[in-house]
């Protein structure tokens, strides 16, 4: 028994090394390649998260839709959040290939037990926070995109790719409104400011725990499914956007924040974390009526998913090709 | 069926006349109509879409370099005589991208892949993927003219339609030329 067993761990130990020089050498894993479980275990979990985060991510701004102050920007808005479906979609396919069924992860998105990116879980107040959501959110989640694009699952770097091509309009436009607004009236410049004081620390969370408090990150990273760390990102992103906001006229709500000379850094307060596990963990303004919408639109759809599966059936049974 | 978990179907989309069809992803669907229009919905926003086919997931084979040597090594059952034809998408070594490489005729899926790791050796593939043509449906190429049309006219989907970067640039000129502090 105990020789089965060194045998079997010395196959292990074979397949974890060739597995591990493949990704070294910059290769991809593919469907159909060993991996190990805690690999697939770990790429289900984010890619599904990920899922889940775009479709959710419809909502905040699909309520503005019909509020939209000029025809351009209503259309702009409805092609946007038609992208969030689509990215949605590209990420689901990705997870399938590992094993997840999309049956079971609309059932735990529907149930309330699956994660999403905590960001969907603020209220959308004015307009302005259409623009800020552009520039901000989807500006954070561009540079996440972009390092996944490289990650180490071919399915998962070929959604990040598709989905960073298509993302870059959709900062664009928010980066636009923000610039118009900040230069704006008075009342434009107050609302775009209050925008960004309700947008700001729930953005720099979006990357996610401290380094420090990221159990998963060094594992994440050894397989080349993240190159960055949670900070780094963090970083660039704060990096990006201070001399942008402040050549705007705009403030940050951090009496922390500094200029590091010797580092070439900004270096932001201390994040809230309560908020941040406390909204992750449901308690969010927005957490229930995002679930909620989700449940109904799930309902109201019914009639047309069954109304397919009928029309699929009586056509098979006609014969028809 | 139960009414999330449809049948998949791959999607290969060619993005001009002179492209290859690539593997994009895939779209569930109850039949192949549907699924041809749910792939419009799902791949093509931008006007990049010559030609668009959805195959049935069930029906094709995916198999990487070495699954597909492990299975060449098996006696490959002749399929009764018949000879199907089989398309022949792959992924090369360095590529990110599973792209159409040919068309094989070939009893079965088996044999076809067996062929095919003769004839396309020198392009090295790391992943095979072998589609039989009878599980292909295939986009109308007048309405598929007519899907990317409208998404030309669909300007507002490319960042170059916006003006944040000259807006910038003029903020930030008039901020100097009046000698601004932060």
């Amino acid at each position: 028994m105990a020789e089965r067993t060194v045998e079997r761990d010395a196959a292990y130990a074979e397949k974890l090394a060739a597995f591990e020089e493949r990704i070294a050498r910059g290769d991809k894993i593919e469907p159909g390649d060993w991996m190990p479980e805690q690999y697939r275990r770990q790429l289900i979990r984010m890619i599904s998260q990920h899922a889940h985060s775009e479709i959710i991510g419809m909502l905040p701004e699909g309520g503005w839709i019909t509020k939209a102050p000029t025809i351009r920007r209503k259309l702009v808005l409805l092609a946007k959040v038609q992208d969030e479906a689509g990215h949605g979609e590209y990420l689901y396919h990705a997870a399938e290939t590992l094993g997840a069924t999309r049956e079971e992860m609309i059932r735990q998105l529907l149930a309330g037990e699956a994660k999403y990116s905590n960001i969907f879980n603020y209220p959308t107040l004015t307009w302005a926070d259409i623009g800020i959501i552009g520039y901000f959110v989807d500006g954070a989640a561009i540079m996440n995109q972009t390092m996944l694009s490289r990650c180490s699952y071919g399915p998962y770097a070929r959604a990040n790719i598709r989905i960073s091509a298509e993302e870059s309009f959709h900062m664009q436009q928010g980066k636009e409104m923000v610039i118009l607004l900040s230069q704006g009236t008075p009342t434009q410049r107050s609302m775009v400011q209050d925008a960004v004081n309700r947008w700001w620390w729930p953005t720099l969370m979006m990357f996610g725990p401290h380094d420090a408090n990221s159990p998963n990150s060094p594992a994440l990273i050894g397989w080349g499914i993240k190159t960055k760390t949670n900070d780094e990102l963090r970083q660039s992103f704060v990096n990006q956007l201070i001399p942008e906001l402040h050549d705007l006229g705009l403030s940050v709500p951090d009496p922390d924040l500094y200029f590091d000379e010797e580092s070439g850094n900004w270096r932001i307060g201390e994040i809230d974390w309560d908020e941040f596990w406390r909204v992750v963990k449901g308690d969010g303004p927005c957490n229930r009526e995002r679930m909620r919408a989700r449940q109904k639109a799930h309902e109201d759809g019914r009639w047309v998913r069954e109304a397919l599966e009928a029309y699929a059936e009586r056509r098979a049974g006609e014969g028809a090709e | 069926m139960s009414d999330t978990q449809w049948p998949r179907f791959y999607v290969f989309k060619q993005d001009t006349p002179q492209d290859v069809h690539l593997a994009v992803g895939t779209v569930h669907a109850p039949d192949a109509e549907m699924a041809l229009l749910n792939a419009r919905d799902v791949f093509v926003r931008r006007p990049e879409c010559f030609s668009l086919w959805v195959a049935r997931a069930a029906e094709v084979l995916v198999v990487t370099r070495e699954q597909g040597e492990a299975l060449s090594f098996q006696a490959a059952e002749d399929a009764g005589g018949g000879q199907q034809r089989f398309h022949i998408f792959l992924r090369r070594e360095r590529e990110v991208q599973h792209s159409f490489a040919g068309t094989i005729e070939a009893p079965s899926r088996v044999h076809a892949l067996q062929k095919a790791m003769d004839v396309f050796s020198a392009e090295k593939p790391r992943v095979w993927w072998i589609v039989p043509e009878k599980a292909v449906t295939i986009s109308d190429p007048l309405e598929t003219a007519s899907w990317v049309g409208s998404a030309k006219d669909k300007a507002y989907r490319q960042p170059s339609f916006y003006r944040a970067q000259t807006l910038m640039r003029k903020v930030r000129e008039e901020r100097s030329r009046k000698g601004g502090d932060s």
